[in-house]
C-alpha cells in the first residue's frame, strides 16, 4: 500500500489566510510607522500580484520534490530563491511604474534606486516564502518524510508475513519429507501421523489472512508444528504445554511465538546431547497482559552472540513495534541451564 | 567389490535410520556407525576406520556440516588423524541437505557427492557407485557398532553383543560389556547387522550365538541371552512374541541335539 501525505482543503485555506493576513498587517504597520504611502502602495501591488504566484509555484514545486522524494532541504532553499528573485523583480517593476507617476511623491530620505528595489523586493520574496514554509511546507515535508519510512516498514513488514504464511522455510518441508520417506517402511503409522500433522500445519497456514488470531489458535499451530519436530528428534525432543486459563481468547500478531519455539529447539533443546525440553507458557497477569514464555534447558546463547538481533528475534521484536508501539516487550533471559524468551503483550480485545 | 565402510552424521531420528536403511540395501556399503552430532562424528573418525562419511548439512546444536567436512578434510601432506588407517587414506564425504545452495562451497572442499532430500534409492546406489570407482578397495576392517554411554562413545564389536533392546522412543544394545544407548531404530540395526540377529519381539533382537535359555510359562515365552547361566548369570531375559516362539524354537534347534522338539 502507498500512502502518500496531502495538504487537506482546510489546512489550505489556513495557509492562504495566514499568507495573505500577516503582508497585510505589516504592510499597515508600516505604512502607519513611517506614512510612506507611495512605499506601503508598491508593496502591496507587489503582495497582490505576487502572493498567488508564491502560492501556486511553491504548491507545484511540492509535488514535484514529493514525487522526486527529494526531501525538505532542497524545497526549502530552491522555493527562497525563487521567492527572492518573483518579489524582487516585482517590486523593481512596480518601482519602475510607480517612479512614473508623480502623484505620489517619495517621502525624502527614504528608499531612492531600483537597487534598494531589487534588495528590499528579494527580502520581502524571503519573508513571504519563510510564512509560507512555516505555515504548511514545512510540516508537509517533515510528513512526507515520516510517511515514506512508515511506508517502507509496511512493505517489509508485508514481505515477511507473506513468507511466514506462505508457510514456514521449505527446509521444514523437505526434511519432514525426508523424514516420513525413511518412516513409510519402518513405522507406517508414524508416517501416516507425521503425513496428516504436515497436511493441518499446512492448511492451517494458509486459512486466514489476518494479522492478528487468537492464542487458542496459535497454540494449535504451534502444537502441530511441535508434533513434527518431535517426531523427527524422537527421543531427543519433548515439548511441554500450560496454558492458563482465560488466556485463548486473547489476541496476538498471527504465529508471532514461531520464531521463539523454532529457537528454542535449534539453538536450545537440541543442543543437549541426552535430548532437552521446550516449555510453552502462557498466562494473563492483573487482567490485561498476557505473558508468554518460551523456555529450554539447553545449553544457553554462548557468550558474545549478537542474539537478541540475531535468530528471527528482529521481526519478532518490529512486528511488536508496529502493532503495540512500546506497550509490549521481548525479554531473553539465558544461562548455561537454558534460555528463556518472554513476551509481554497488552490484551487490546478478545475473540471469543 | 568390497563394502565402503559408512559413517552417518545426521541429527534428525527417522533421517538416520532410513539413509542406514537405503546405504544397506545397496549391498555396496555396511554402515559401521550413525551418530548425532559433529563431535560424536569426530571421535568415531579418530577410533573406526571409515571410507565414507555421510553428512547433513544442517545439524543441531549450531554444529554445521560444512564444517565438520572443512575441520576434516586436513591438507594432503598432513597424515589424517596421525593413524595409517586405511591406508593412509582420509574418508570420502557426502553431504545430504534439502537444498542445493551449498554445492559450490562443498565441491571447494573436495565433497565426492551431494545428496538431496527427500533421498531415494537410486540416488543412493548412484552415490555409492561412484565412490566405489573412486575407492575400490574399501578395507575389509572390522565393522564395530559405535553406542552411547551418557555423552561418551562406546565401540563394540558385534560378536559381544547379545540384543538390541527397543524401548519407547530409545535403542539400547545389549552386550558383555554392558548396556548402552544407540541412536538408531531396531529396524534399522536391523539392516546393518541383520545377518547375525533374530527378532523375537517387536522390541527385541537377538544375537542367536548367544541363546541360552529358552522358557515358557503358560502363554508367556522368554529367552535368556548372555554369556553364562546359572546363579552367577550375565545376561538379560528377552520377551519373545507369540507369533514370533516358533520361528525362533526352529532356528535354535536347528543345528542343536539333544532335546527333542516341543
Amino acid at each position: 500500500m502507498k500512502i502518500v501525505p496531502e495538504i487537506t482543503a482546510g489546512r489550505k485555506a489556513l495557509g492562504v489566510c495566514v499568507m495573505t493576513i500577516v503582508p497585510l498587517l505589516q504592510l499597515a504597520t508600516e505604512y502607519v510607522g513611517t506614512g510612506d504611502a507611495r512605499r506601503a502602495l508598491c508593496k502591496l501591488a507587489v503582495t497582490i500580484i505576487g502572493l498567488p504566484i508564491l502560492i501556486w509555484g511553491s504548491s507545484a514545486g511540492l509535488r514535484w520534490a514529493a514525487d522526486r522524494r527529494s526531501g525538505p532541504f532542497v524545497l526549502l532553499v530552491g522555493g527562497m530563491l525563487s521567492a527572492g528573485a518573483l518579489y524582487a523583480a516585482l517590486l523593481y517593476a512596480v518601482h519602475l511604474v510607480g517612479s512614473s507617476f508623480a502623484a505620489l511623491p517619495p517621502v525624502p530620505g527614504a528608499w531612492i534606486g531600483p537597487a534598494a528595489a531589487l534588495r528590499v523586493g528579494f527580502a520581502m520574496g524571503l519573508t513571504n516564502f519563510g510564512l509560507w514554509a512555516l505555515a504548511f511546507v514545512f510540516p508537509f515535508a517533515l510528513d512526507d518524510a515520516r510517511f515514506r519510512a512508515l511506508e517502507a516498514r509496511q512493505l517489509r513488514t508485508a514481505a515477511e508475513l507473506a513468507r511466514l504464511r506462505s508457510h514456514l522455510e521449505p527446509h521444514f518441508l523437505l526434511n519432514t519429507l525426508n523424514a516420513i520417506a525413511g518412516l513409510v517402511t519402518e513405522d507406517p503409522r508414524a508416517a501416516r501421523r507425521l503425513l496428516a500433522s504436515l497436511g493441518n500445519l499446512l492448511r492451517h497456514s494458509r486459512g486466514d489472512d489476518s494479522e492478528m488470531q487468537t492464542l487458542g489458535e496459535q497454540i494449535e499451530w504451534l502444537r502441530r508444528y511441535a508434533q513434527i519436530l518431535e517426531q523427527r528428534h524422537a527421543g531427543h525432543l519433548a515439548f511441554r504445554w500450560e496454558v492458563g486459563a482465560g488466556t485463548r481468547g486473547a489476541l496476538l500478531p498471527r504465529l508471532l511465538l514461531q520464531p521463539l519455539v523454532e529457537n528454542a529447539v535449534k539453538h536450545g533443546a537440541l543442543g543437549r546431547k541426552d535430548g532437552g525440553t521446550v516449555e510453552v507458557r502462557a498466562e494473563l497477569v492483573d487482567e490485561k497482559t498476557l505473558v508468554c514464555t518460551v523456555e529450554d534447558n539447553g545449553p544457553g546463547m554462548p557468550e558474545g552472540t549478537a542474539w537478541p538481533e540475531a535468530f528471527g528475534l528482529h521481526s519478532v521484536r518490529r512486528r511488536l513495534a508496529l502493532q503495540y508501539a512500546k506497550r509490549a516487550s521481548l525479554r531473553l533471559e539465558s544461562s548455561p541451564s537454558g534460555t528463556r524468551s518472554i513476551l509481554e503483550i497488552p490484551i487490546d480485545g478478545a475473540r471469543s | 567389490m568390497s563394502r565402503l565402510r559408512a559413517l552417518i552424521v545426521e541429527d534428525e531420528w527417522p533421517a538416520r535410520n532410513y539413509l542406514v536403511g537405503l546405504i544397506e540395501a545397496t549391498q555396496l556399503a555396511d554402515v559401521v556407525g550413525a551418530v548425532a552430532s559433529a563431535s560424536d562424528a569426530r571421535e568415531v573418525l579418530a577410533t573406526l576406520p571409515v571410507d565414507v562419511v555421510f553428512v547433513d548439512v544442517q545439524l543441531s546444536c549450531g554444529d554445521n556440516g560444512l564444517e565438520l567436512v572443512e575441520s576434516l578434510v586436513a591438507p594432503a601432506d598432513a597424515p589424517f588423524n596421525g593413524h595409517s588407517r586405511n591406508g593412509g587414506a582420509r574418508p570420502l564425504f557426502v553431504l545430504a541437505t534439502a537444498f542445493g545452495q551449498h554445492a559450490l562451497a562443498a565441491f571447494d572442499l573436495g565433497v565426492a557427492d551431494y545428496l538431496l532430500k527427500p533421498f531415494n534409492e537410486e540416488r543412493v546406489e548412484q552415490c555409492l557407485r561412484r565412490l566405489h570407482e573412486r575407492r575400490p578397495n574399501g578395507g575389509p576392517g572390522p565393522v564395530r557398532v559405535v553406542a552411547r554411554r551418557k555423552r561418551s562413545l562406546v565401540f563394540i564389536d558385534p560378536a559381544e553383543i547379545w540384543a538390541f533392546e527397543a524401548s519407547e522412543r530409545l535403542s539400547f544394545v545389549h552386550s558383555s560389556q554392558g548396556k548402552f544407548d544407540i541412536d538408531l531404530s531396531l529396524a534399522a540395526i536391523e539392516t546393518s547387522f541383520g545377518r547375525y540377529l533374530f527378532r523375537v519381539h517387536r522390541n527385541w533382537l537377538v544375537n542367536i550365538a548367544f541363546a541360552r535359555e529358552l522358557d515358557r510359562e503358560g502363554s508367556e515365552t522368554t529367552l535368556f541371552v548372555g554369556t553364562s547361566i546359572g546363579d552367577e548369570s550375565q545376561g538379560v531375559r528377552v520377551s519373545v512374541s507369540r507369533d514370533r516362539a516358533q520361528a525362533l524354537r526352529n532356528a535354535l534347534l536347528a543345528n542343536a541335539t539333544g532335546v527333542r522338539r516341543f
